[in-house]
């Protein structure tokens, strides 16, 4: 391949440029239709991602073996201090929270609700990862917090007392007054519907179950390898009873559902593959028969079919990488341009709110598009052995051209 | 070579065409001999097979029947490839349509065929001095659509004698050109055959161009009608 068939092939590019610009045009928006979706997609994967190890599952979780199944009061993390003190020495570990959940009956005044009692270490819970992250003023010892749709629910504000009302672990009734602190708006589903969220030693107090809790929400420093973590932290004496899980296995769906956004960006790649071919194969096919006679006559000189093949060839890939080049530019604006406010989704579909429950969480819908470098590298290569499959014909048809034939056409 | 040695040699050269059900003879037992260093014309009405003539000659096409030898190759023996190299190497052509490549300057257009050729050094000042000599050298870095007819037609001698053929064959080269670039080009033609002894095989209708040709070689209905070898040169 010579300088001089490439400077034939980017000239000849120049000769029809509407052509070649529809072209061009084809492969760009196919390349940007592709780092779009891939974008979007990895974004939509970060959020749920985001979403399960944040507040409410983390990364890894510490529970009785059969508290997931059953929910039993009774089944419990005894010792929970010891637990804690265990699993915090990991340097993997950022941050390990003790909760308990209790379902209850709170009244404000006459009439009761189902609602649940949620025990959490404030402190822990009040950092970026935790269910508390945002809240103006530190929960008080006596003092209760309401999720935002239970209080809607109960018609209660800040500063009315209520009275709860449950079974402890010991069997007997538990029963106390708290006052409302404040409603809070949280990332985690089941609080805004039904939480009344206190200290954890309140709960552990009122519930009769001294040092002990029912859940262990752990945070990594990374999101790397959370399996190998649990494993590690299966091992130790502190936690030899209990269940120790990465949230892959916590939420196997949602592991599904991200690795379905991988997918889609395969199925955009197919469609991009089949349009790209029907753009670039006819750009050759009208470019190759309209200079028949030209091929004739540089075969008339001596040049080699296989010359003019490759001249062909050239002409593909050159539309290819520029048609890519032009489609990742537009697709990493893309991805540039939404950076500070994301896309919303659910707004785009006419929703009026902008995240999506899924199981008790909550996924922002509200997505920030996120590009791989292997996203450009795929479209390239899948461009690139597109407009070689394109050129078959009629590198086939130029190959067996006889010199007389086409000087005549 | 000496200017005795035979060029081409045709030995009852036919040339059928088959179109459909429909054949057609473009020649009908052609027998020549064209000597090195000729001026030659073929003259004849349209349709009369000039053209198919020059176009066996050249090797771009093979006879239905006969022998064609051309610079020592019997063409109808010679693979598509070693017809392409004779092309190459030894063959020159001029058309009617000049036929540049429309994408190059007429410097590349003439280093084109250098590099078709293999030869990798010096083309550009090779290419330069054919196009000095043709009278182009304010034109070399122009492209086909920026230049006139008669420079067109220059720059696709430049290009046919830049391999240094030992043929050059020209179908109709003056057929669009206007009689002071028609003029011009055949004193280049006959130049270029006086000085550097290459053969010039030329079909025309022009009475311009036949003045200039020693030899006129008639052909009507596919068959050499006359063959006026000491014919008297106008110029």
């Amino acid at each position: 391949m010579s300088i001089r068939m490439l400077q034939m092939a980017w000239r000849n590019l120049g000769r029809s440029k509407k052509r070649t610009g529809l072209a061009l045009l084809a492969i760009a928006v196919g390349q940007f239709a592709l780092l779009a979706t891939n974008g979007l997609m990895r974004g939509y994967g970060d959020n749920i991602q985001a979403a399960i190890t944040g507040p409410m599952i983390g990364h890894i979780q510490i529970h009785d073996p059969n508290w997931r199944e059953e929910r039993a009061l009774d089944l419990m993390i005894e010792d929970v201090n010891t637990v804690l003190a265990s699993v915090t020495s990991n340097p993997r570990v950022e941050s390990a929270a003790a909760r308990i959940y209790c379902p209850v009956l709170a009244a404000p005044q006459q009439e009761a609700f189902m609602a649940v009692i949620v025990g959490v270490q404030p402190k822990i819970e009040s950092n970026e990862k935790g269910m508390l992250s945002g809240l103006e003023s530190p929960l008080e010892t006596g003092k209760v917090l309401i999720g935002y749709q239970l209080a809607r629910k109960m018609q209660i504000q800040a500063g009315q007392e209520i009275a709860v009302i449950g079974q402890a672990v010991d069997g007997y009734m538990a029963n106390a007054l708290f006052e409302v602190q404040a409603i809070i708006r949280c990332p985690v589903e089941l609080v805004n519907l039904s939480g009344i969220v206190m200290d954890l030693a309140q709960a552990q107090d009122f519930l009769a179950m001294p040092n002990s809790a029912h859940e262990i929400v752990l945070h990594l420093n990374t999101n790397e390898s959370p399996g190998e973590v649990a494993a590690a932290l299966a091992q130790r004496p502190a936690l030899k009873h209990l269940e120790v899980l990465p949230w892959e296995q916590l939420v196997p769906e949602l592991v599904t559902v991200i690795k379905s956004t991988e997918f889609t960006g395969y199925f955009v790649l197919v469609l991009v593959f089949v349009a790209a071919i029907a753009g670039i194969a006819n750009t050759l096919m009208m470019s190759t028969f309209e200079r028949m006679h030209e091929f004739g006559m540089l075969l008339s000189l001596g040049c080699r079919p296989l010359r003019i093949v490759a001249l062909i060839v050239l002409e593909a890939c050159l539309v290819a990488i520029l048609g890519v080049a032009l489609g990742t530019l537009l697709g990493y604006g893309f991805a540039d341009m939404t950076q500070t406010h994301g896309i919303n989704m659910a707004t785009w579909g006419g929703s009026e709110t902008s995240d999506m429950g899924f199981k008790g969480l909550t996924i922002p819908m509200n997505i920030f598009p996120r590009l791989q470098g292997s996203d450009t590298l795929v479209g390239l290569v899948a461009i690139m052995i597109t407009s070689l499959l394109a050129s078959i014909w009629p590198t086939w048809f130029a190959a067996r051209l006889e010199p007389m034939e086409a000087l005549r056409a | 070579m000496k200017s005795t040695d035979v060029v081409v040699s045709a030995d009852k050269v036919t040339k059928v065409y088959q179109t459909g059900q429909v054949q057609s003879r473009a020649l009908r037992g052609v027998t020549l001999d064209i000597q090195s260093g000729e001026f030659t014309a073929i003259v004849g009405p349209s349709g009369s097979g000039k053209t198919t003539l020059l176009n066996l000659m050249g090797a771009l096409d093979v006879a239905t029947e006969g022998t064609l030898t051309v610079l020592g190759s019997e063409l109808s023996a010679l693979s598509k490839r070693k017809r392409s190299d004779l092309r190459l190497h030894s063959l020159g052509f001029v058309f009617q349509a000049y036929n540049l490549v429309p994408v190059l300057t007429a410097r590349e257009n003439v280093e084109f065929v250098l590099e078709l050729q293999g030869i990798k050094l010096d083309r550009r000042r090779r290419a330069q001095a054919i196009l000095d000599q043709v009278g182009l050298t304010e034109f070399a870095d122009r492209r086909p659509n920026q230049l006139s007819g008669g420079q067109q037609q220059r720059v696709a001698v430049a290009r046919a004698v830049a391999s240094n053929p030992r043929l050059v064959l020209a179908d109709e080269p003056t057929a669009n050109l206007d009689g002071e670039n028609a003029e011009m080009l055949l004193e280049l033609m006959k130049d270029l055959n006086q000085k550097q002894d290459i053969t010039f095989v030329f079909s025309t209708h022009d009475p311009r161009v036949v003045a200039y040709a020693r030899r006129v070689l008639t052909l009507v209905d596919g068959r050499i009608e006359a063959d006026d070898t000491k014919h008297t040169l106008a110029k």
